[in-house]
C-alpha cells in the first residue's frame, strides 16, 4: 500500500507491516496498525472531516485525545452503528466503517451551511427570544425544525446485539491515568506490597510520553517503566479505561472500552465494561490538556492544538500541513516547531509574548526557525482549510504580512484535568502561575501528581507521582519500600521546566469576536459571550446555560477555561474570583449499554418461580408477571384466550373441584413462649386464644393506624403459628415483625422467620374439594369433625410432611394444602392424577381474582395504606380492649361519615362493563373531578350473569341499593350501576360449610 | 411415594468441558439438609451447648466464619440465629427435638434454599461481575463466608476451597441466579456438572 500524503518517515507507533482497510462514507481508505481513525484520515489527506453544530461550519481535528470537539463520527454499520464517536478515540481495526455527521450531502458540501448567513440571527438564546409565538404550541413546531437543522449523530433503533458488563472490584491504591506522574506513583505503591490498579485510558501507557520521539530519551524511561510495572505480581493494569466518576468512599466507577477487539457476543465477551472500584485510596494522575488560542476563524480545518500536531507527528507518523505557523503564548509549543520542521517543508512560530526565553530563541535560530514576538493574528485565510495567517505586531497590528500556511499549530496554555478531583464537590482553585485550575483540595485518601497540580516538567510530575504514591501505600497502612525511583528522568528540553513560562491571554488583540471560537463543538464564540455578560448571565452556570457553552458530548474541556477567562474579563474580576462551574460525572460519554450491563432481556429484573413453575409451563399454562412472581394466568385447557379460560374455570371451581398453586403467598414461621402475645399486638383481633389446630383471618395495622397486611394464620402448637401474608406484602410484613423484635419488643421470647420457599402451596377448591382429598389421601378423614372450616392437620403422607388447612378465598369448600417446596412437583401431579375422575384441573390467577371478588374478598388492590379498618368494613374484626400495633391511630382514621368505604357494585347496562379505576358519581351529578370513589376491582361474574365490581365509594353501605354512575374518562365510558354489599355469593357462607 | 425435584431440574445440561485454561465448573449440590437454629437473647450459651453435644461443633461467635465438624458447617446468619447445614440424616431430628423451646427454635430451611456451587481458577473474576465484595484471597479466604446480594436478591457466599465457591440461593430466585451464573461464566468457557456427581457432605474442598 501507499503511505497517504501526510504519512512521513517518522517511526510513530504504527506498524506499518499491519495496513488496515477502513471506510469513510463508503470511500474505501487505508490505515496501519496503531492508527486512530482520526490519524489514519489525516494520513489521507483528509482536512474537512465534520461540520459544525449550528452553523455548518467546515471543521477539522482540533486535538489528538479525549477533548477533541470535532471529529466525531457514526461508527459501525446497522444495529451496531454508534453515533458520537470520537475519530481521536476510535482505534483503526480492518473493516472499520465511518460515516460523517451533521452534513448534507457530504461534509466538503454542505447545504446547512446556509446557516452560517444568518450567524448575526443566530446567537446565544436566539430561540429563547425568537421561538416564543405566536401560540404557545408553535415551539413543538420550531423545536422539530431546529432540531433537524443542527445536531449530531441520530440513535438507531435496533436493539444493541453487543453484550455489556459489570463488574466490581477492590484495591489498595487506584491510579488513575500513566502518564509520567501515574507510572511514578503506581510504581512505588506497588513495590510497598499494597494491591494497585492503574486505569489508562489510552490503549499505551505513558500518557503526554506516547507524544514524543520513539527514539527519545523519555521512550527509554517509559518502557523500562512499563517492564517494571508489568512484573509486580500485586499491580493490575487496566487499559482502554476511563475513570468516569469519584464518588464517596473511594469509589470510582471505570468504564472499559475493548472495541477494537472485535468482541464476539456469543462467546461471552464483553464490548464495554463498567466497573466500580472500592479503592483506599486514590492517586489522581490525569494530566492535563492544551487549550486553544480565540481569534477570528480559529475554526479552520488545519489550525489544532500544538500538542495534536505533535503526537499525530510522533506517534502516528503524520504530518497534518507542509508548511506550518506555530501559535502560542507558551514555552511548550516550541516543541512541537522542533519536532515538524525535520518532516515538513518550513516551520514558524508567532509567539503572542513580547520575550522569549534565551535557550527557546537559540535553539530556534540554531534549526533557522523564524520567532515573531508579540504576534497578533488579523485574519485566517482560506474556508475549507486554513490557506495562511494574516500576522501582525502588538497592539497596533503593524505591519501586517500574510504568512502561507496549511497548518497552524496554537497553544494556549494547559488546563489541568481536574474533573474527577471535583466530583466529591471540592471545587478547583486557581494557580495564578500555571494561568490554570489545579484540584482545590482532596478527599482523605486522595492524592495528586503530576500535569494535574500544575507539575508540567517531567521530573517534577514523576517526583510527585512517586511521592503520592507512597503517600498512599502508607494511607493504607503499607510502609513504603527502600528501593528508590532509579530511573528518574531528566527534563529533556528547554520547554520542560519547573518556571512554566506561559502570558495568559483568554482572547487574542484583534480578534473578530462573531468568528472567534470558544467553544467548537457547540459554536459558541466570544460575541455570544458578550451578549451574555450583556444580558446579565454573568454567573458561569447561568452563561454555561444561556450560550450552551460546554454542554456537547466533549463538555467543553477545551473551552471551558476560556470562556472563564473572557467573561472574568468582561467582569472585570481575576479568574480566581469568577470560579469555575461544576464538573459532574461521566467524565466522557458513557453508553447506556455500559450502564446497563448484563441486566437486559431475561436478566433484567429478579423473576420469581413457584416449585410447580416448570409444571404449568409444560401443561398450557400462560404466565403473567405478578411483582417478582410468574405465575400461571390461566391454562389453555379451558380456553385460548383469558377471557373464555378464567371463566371456565371459575365453572369449573364453582360446580367441581379445580387446584391452584398458592405457593407465593407469603409464609412465615412465629415460634417462641410468647408468640401468642406477640400476634396479638401486631393483628388488631386476637390469637392467643385461638385454639390449636385452628386459623384465623387477621389484619394488621400500621403505626399510622390504616391497613397493612392481611392473611391467615394457624395455630400449630402452643407456641408455635403459621403466618401468611399477602403475595406482595410478604417481604415487608417479615421486615416490619423482625423490627418490632428487635427493636420495640426484644424481651418477647419469639422468633420470625421466613419459609416462603421452603413450602409450596395448593388450593383445592369447589364442592368436590373433599372428594378430591379422600382420592388423594385414601385413609385419611377430612370431615367436617375432623377438620372443620378454618380447621389445620398435618399429614405424614410417604414419608412427606404437609400441612392442610380449611381456608377458603373462592367461598366453596376449599383447602390449602402446604408440603415442602421440592415434592410441590410430586404431589401436585398425584392430587391432579387422583382428582381426575372428579374432573379436577388447575385454574389460574385470573380465575382466582374472579372467585373473590364474587366471594367480596379484599386483595392487594383493597390491602391500601390509605384506607382504614372502618373503610374495609373490617371495623368489628379489632378487639380494642388489647393493645395492638396502630390502636390509637386506627380510630383517628376511621372517623368521618363521608370516608370512602368498601361497597359493591353491580353493572345495569347489559352490553356495557365495568372497568377497574373508574371513577363513581351518584346519579345525576355532573361527572367531573375525582368523583366519590373509584372502582379497585372488577370482574365478568358468570354466577350473576354480569359485571360486578368492589370499590370505595363515599359513605359506603349507607348508599346501598342507589344508582351510580362508573365514568371512565380514558376511554370516554359511562355506565349506570349499583350499590350492593360487596359479597355476591353466598353471603351466609354455607358453600363453605358443607 | 414422592419424588423431589429441585428448583433447577431440567436446567443442570451437562456441557462438554470446556478447552480454555480459564474454564470453569458450575453446579448445584443437592442431598443436604440446612436446618435454622435460633436462640433467645440470654440463652445462646445453652444453645451452643446443645449444638455441641450434638454435632460436636461451636456455633461460631461472629459472622464470616464457619463453626465446623467434620460433616456440618454453621453460618452465623443474624442476631442468636444459624444455620446448620449437614448431610440429611439423623442430626436434624436430633437438633430439632433437643432445642427446648424456652431456649431458642429450629427451623427447616433444606427446601426452600438452593445450593450452586462455581469452581476453577476464574471463579472469582466470574463472581466479580455481580458480588460486591473483596474476594481477594488474604481479605475473603478459603471457608469465609458472607451474606450478600446477587441481582437483586439474598445470598449466602460460601468460599469452600481456593478457587471453589458456593451459593446459598432462595429456591424461588434459584433459576434466576443460575441464568445469571451461566451467562458469567461464558466468557471463561465452563461445563456443568451433572446433578448427583456434584452431592457433597460440606466438606471444606482446601486445596
Amino acid at each position: 500500500m501507499t503511505p497517504g500524503p501526510g504519512r512521513v518517515r517518522a517511526a510513530g507507533r504504527i506498524d506499518r507491516d499491519r495496513p488496515l482497510g477502513f471506510s469513510l462514507d463508503g470511500r474505501a481508505l487505508t490505515g496501519y496498525q496503531g492508527d486512530t481513525l482520526a490519524s489514519a484520515l489525516l494520513a489521507g489527506g483528509a482536512r474537512v472531516i465534520g461540520r459544525s453544530f449550528k452553523y455548518h461550519r467546515p471543521r477539522g481535528f482540533l486535538t489528538a485525545g479525549v477533548d477533541d470537539p470535532n471529529g466525531l463520527f457514526t461508527v459501525g454499520e446497522g444495529d451496531r452503528a454508534e453515533p458520537n464517536a470520537q475519530g481521536t478515540m476510535v482505534e483503526l481495526t480492518e473493516g472499520l466503517s465511518a460515516r460523517s455527521q451533521n452534513a448534507w450531502p457530504s461534509v466538503r458540501f454542505d447545504l446547512g451551511a446556509v446557516n452560517a448567513w444568518f450567524a448575526p440571527l443566530l446567537r446565544a438564546g436566539f430561540y429563547y427570544k425568537t421561538f416564543m409565538g405566536p401560540t404557545r404550541r408553535s415551539w413543538m413546531t420550531y423545536e422539530r425544525l431546529i432540531r433537524r437543522a443542527a445536531g449530531l449523530g441520530a440513535a438507531r433503533h435496533e436493539p444493541d446485539p453487543d453484550r455489556y458488563e459489570t463488574r466490581y472490584a477492590f484495591t489498595d491504591v487506584l491510579v488513575i491515568g500513566a502518564g509520567p506522574a501515574g507510572l511514578g506513583a503506581a510504581l512505588a505503591a506497588a513495590r510497598s506490597g499494597a494491591r494497585v490498579m492503574l486505569a489508562e485510558q489510552d490503549g499505551l501507557l505513558g500518557g503526554t510520553l506516547l507524544a514524543d520521539p520513539v527514539t527519545g530519551d523519555t521512550e527509554v524511561w517509559r518502557t523500562r517503566m512499563e517492564a517494571e510495572l508489568r512484573s509486580l505480581a500485586g499491580l493490575q493494569i487496566l487499559r482502554h479505561t476511563t475513570a468516569v466518576g469519584v464518588y464517596d468512599g473511594g469509589t470510582v466507577v471505570l468504564v472499559t472500552r475493548r472495541d477494537h477487539c472485535r468482541p464476539d457476543p456469543a462467546a461471552g465477551e464483553a464490548l464495554q465494561i463498567v466497573t466500580t472500584v472500592r479503592a483506599k485510596a486514590l492517586i489522581h494522575a490525569t494530566g492535563a490538556i492544551e487549550r486553544p488560542l480565540v481569534f477570528g476563524d480559529n475554526d479552520r480545518p488545519g489550525i489544532m492544538l500544538a500538542s495534536a500536531a505533535r503526537a499525530y507527528l510522533n506517534r502516528y507518523a503524520v504530518a497534518c500541513g507542509r508548511r506550518a505557523v506555530v501559535l502560542t503564548n507558551n514555552d511548550s509549543a516550541y516543541a512541537a516547531a522542533f519536532d515538524l520542521l525535520p518532516h515538513i517543508d518550513s516551520v514558524m512560530v508567532a509567539d503572542v509574548r513580547r520575550d522569549v526565553h534565551p535557550s527557546l530563541a537559540a535553539q530556534a535560530a540554531s534549526l533557522g526557525i523564524e520567532v515573531q514576538t508579540s504576534a497578533v493574528v488579523a485574519g485566517v485565510l482560506g474556508r475549507a482549510a486554513v490557506r495562511g495567517v494574516v500576522l501582525g505586531r502588538g497592539e497596533g497590528r503593524s505591519r501586517l504580512r500574510s504568512i502561507a500556511c496549511d497548518l497552524v499549530c496554537m497553544s494556549g496554555g494547559w488546563s489541568p484535568l481536574a474533573h474527577l478531583s471535583c466530583h466529591g464537590g471540592i471545587k478547583p482553585r486557581y494557580r495564578k502561575d500555571r494561568a490554570a485550575f489545579v484540584p482545590g483540595g482532596y478527599a482523605p485518601g486522595h492524592f495528586g501528581a503530576g500535569a494535574l497540580t500544575g507539575a508540567f516538567s517531567l521530573p517534577t510530575a514523576v517526583e510527585e507521582g512517586w511521592e503520592a504514591g507512597h503517600l498512599a501505600a502508607a494511607f493504607c497502612g503499607f510502609t513504603p519500600a527502600a528501593q528508590g525511583l532509579q530511573s528518574a528522568p531528566q527534563a529533556a528540553a528547554p520547554w520542560d521546566s519547573d518556571s512554566h513560562r506561559i502570558e495568559p491571554v483568554w482572547q487574542l488583540p484583534g480578534a473578530r469576536a462573531g468568528k472567534a471560537f470558544v467553544d467548537f463543538q457547540n459554536d459558541v464564540t466570544v460575541r455570544d459571550l458578550v451578549i451574555a455578560h450583556q444580558e446579565g448571565y454573568g454567573s458561569l452556570e447561568h452563561l454555561k446555560r444561556y450560550t450552551t457553552l460546554g454542554m456537547g458530548t466533549d463538555q467543553g474541556k477545551t473551552s471551558n477555561i476560556n470562556a472563564l477567562g473572557i467573561m472574568a474579563g468582561l467582569r472585570g474580576i481575576g479568574l480566581e474570583d469568577a470560579g469555575t462551574t461544576t464538573f459532574r460525572p461521566p467524565f466522557t460519554a458513557v453508553r447506556v449499554g455500559a450502564l446497563a450491563g448484563r441486566h437486559v432481556g431475561r436478566h433484567f429484573r429478579p423473576m420469581r418461580r413457584s416449585s410447580l413453575h416448570d409444571w404449568h409451563l409444560a401443561h398450557g399454562a400462560q404466565m403473567i408477571e405478578a411483582g417478582p412472581w410468574l405465575r400461571p394466568w390461566y391454562y389453555l385447557w379451558a380456553g385460548a384466550t383469558v377471557e373464555r379460560a378464567y371463566l371456565e374455570e371459575m365453572r369449573l371451581v364453582r360446580h367441581a373441584v379445580g387446584l391452584s398453586d398458592i405457593s407465593t403467598l407469603g409464609k412465615i414461621d412465629v415460634q417462641g413462649p410468647d408468640a401468642a402475645e406477640f400476634l396479638d399486638r401486631v393483628y388488631v383481633n386476637g390469637f392467643a386464644r385461638l385454639p390449636v389446630g385452628k386459623a384465623r383471618y387477621g389484619v394488621m395495622l400500621s403505626d399510622a393506624g390504616t391497613i397493612f397486611d392481611d392473611g391467615t394464620t394457624t395455630r400449630l402448637a402452643d407456641t408455635r403459628y403459621f403466618m401468611t401474608t399477602t403475595t406482595a406484602g410478604a417481604e415487608e410484613v417479615l421486615c416490619w415483625l423482625e423490627f418490632l423484635l428487635q427493636t420495640a419488643w426484644p424481651d418477647l421470647r419469639v422468633h420470625v422467620t421466613c419459609v416462603t420457599d421452603e413450602w409450596a402451596g395448593m388450593a383445592i377448591a369447589g364442592p368436590r374439594a373433599r372428594d378430591a382429598l379422600e382420592r388423594a389421601f385414601p385413609g385419611q378423614d377430612f370431615s367436617n369433625p375432623t377438620l372443620p372450616h378454618m380447621g389445620c392437620r398435618d399429614l405424614v403422607v410417604g414419608r412427606v410432611p404437609m400441612r392442610l388447612i380449611r381456608l377458603s378465598f373462592s367461598g366453596e369448600l376449599a383447602y390449602e394444602l402446604y408440603v415442602p417446596a421440592g415434592l410441590g412437583p410430586a404431589v401436585w401431579e398425584h392430587m391432579l392424577l387422583s382428582g381426575e375422575p372428579l374432573g379436577m384441573r388447575p385454574y389460574g390467577l385470573e380465575a382466582l381474582a374472579a372467585l373473590r371478588i364474587e366471594k367480596g374478598h379484599i386483595a392487594g388492590s383493597e390491602v391500601d395504606p390509605r384506607l382504614s379498618l372502618a373503610d374495609l368494613g373490617l371495623g368489628r374484626l379489632a378487639r380494642y380492649e388489647k393493645p395492638f400495633v396502630g390502636r390509637e391511630l386506627a380510630a383517628r382514621a376511621a372517623s368521618g361519615p363521608e370516608r370512602a368505604s368498601l361497597v359493591g357494585i353491580e353493572c345495569l347496562e347489559p352490553g356495557k362493563r365495568l372497568r377497574g379505576g373508574a371513577i363513581l358519581f351518584a346519579a345525576g351529578e355532573p361527572v367531573r373531578g375525582h368523583g366519590r370513589g373509584y372502582v379497585t376491582s372488577v370482574t365478568w361474574s358468570p354466577t350473576l350473569e354480569k359485571f360486578i365490581a368492589i370499590g370505595l365509594f363515599a359513605g359506603g353501605l349507607d348508599h346501598l341499593g342507589e344508582e351510580i354512575v362508573c365514568a371512565f374518562p380514558l376511554k370516554g365510558e359511562r355506565v349506570r350501576a349499583r350499590i350492593t354489599s360487596p359479597v355476591f355469593l353466598d353471603p351466609k357462607g354455607e358453600r363453605l360449610h358443607v | 411415594m414422592f419424588e423431589h425435584r429441585t428448583a433447577l431440574a431440567g436446567r443442570l445440561q451437562p456441557r462438554p468441558a470446556s478447552p480454555a485454561t480459564s474454564a470453569l465448573i458450575v453446579g448445584e449440590v443437592s442431598g443436604f439438609a440446612l436446618l435454622q437454629v435460633s436462640a433467645f437473647l440470654d440463652s445462646v450459651g445453652e444453645l451452643d451447648r446443645i449444638v455441641r453435644r450434638v454435632l460436636g461443633a461451636s456455633l461460631p461467635q461472629r459472622v464470616g466464619s464457619t463453626g465446623r465438624s467434620p460433616d456440618h458447617h454453621i453460618f452465623k446468619v443474624g442476631p442468636e440465629q444459624f444455620w446448620v447445614v449437614g448431610p440429611q440424616d439423623a442430626w436434624i431430628a436430633s437438633l430439632q427435638d433437643g432445642v427446648p423451646r424456652e431456649i431458642g427454635s429450629t427451623v427447616s430451611l433444606s427446601h426452600g434454599r438452593t445450593r450452586l456451587f462455581i469452581d476453577g481458577v476464574s471463579s472469582r473474576a466470574a463472581l466479580s461481575r455481580g458480588i460486591a465484595l473483596d474476594l481477594h484471597p488474604e481479605v475473603f479466604r478459603p471457608d469465609a463466608y458472607a451474606l450478600t446480594d446477587l441481582q437483586h436478591t439474598p445470598v449466602l457466599l460460601h468460599r469452600t476451597g481456593q478457587h471453589r465457591y458456593e451459593l446459598y440461593v432462595l429456591r424461588t430466585y434459584a433459576v434466576w441466579v443460575w441464568e445469571w451464573l451461566t451467562d458469567a461464566v461464558l466468557p471463561f468457557g465452563y461445563a456443568v456438572a451433572p446433578a448427583a456427581a456434584s452431592a457433597s457432605k460440606g466438606h471444606t474442598d482446601r486445596e
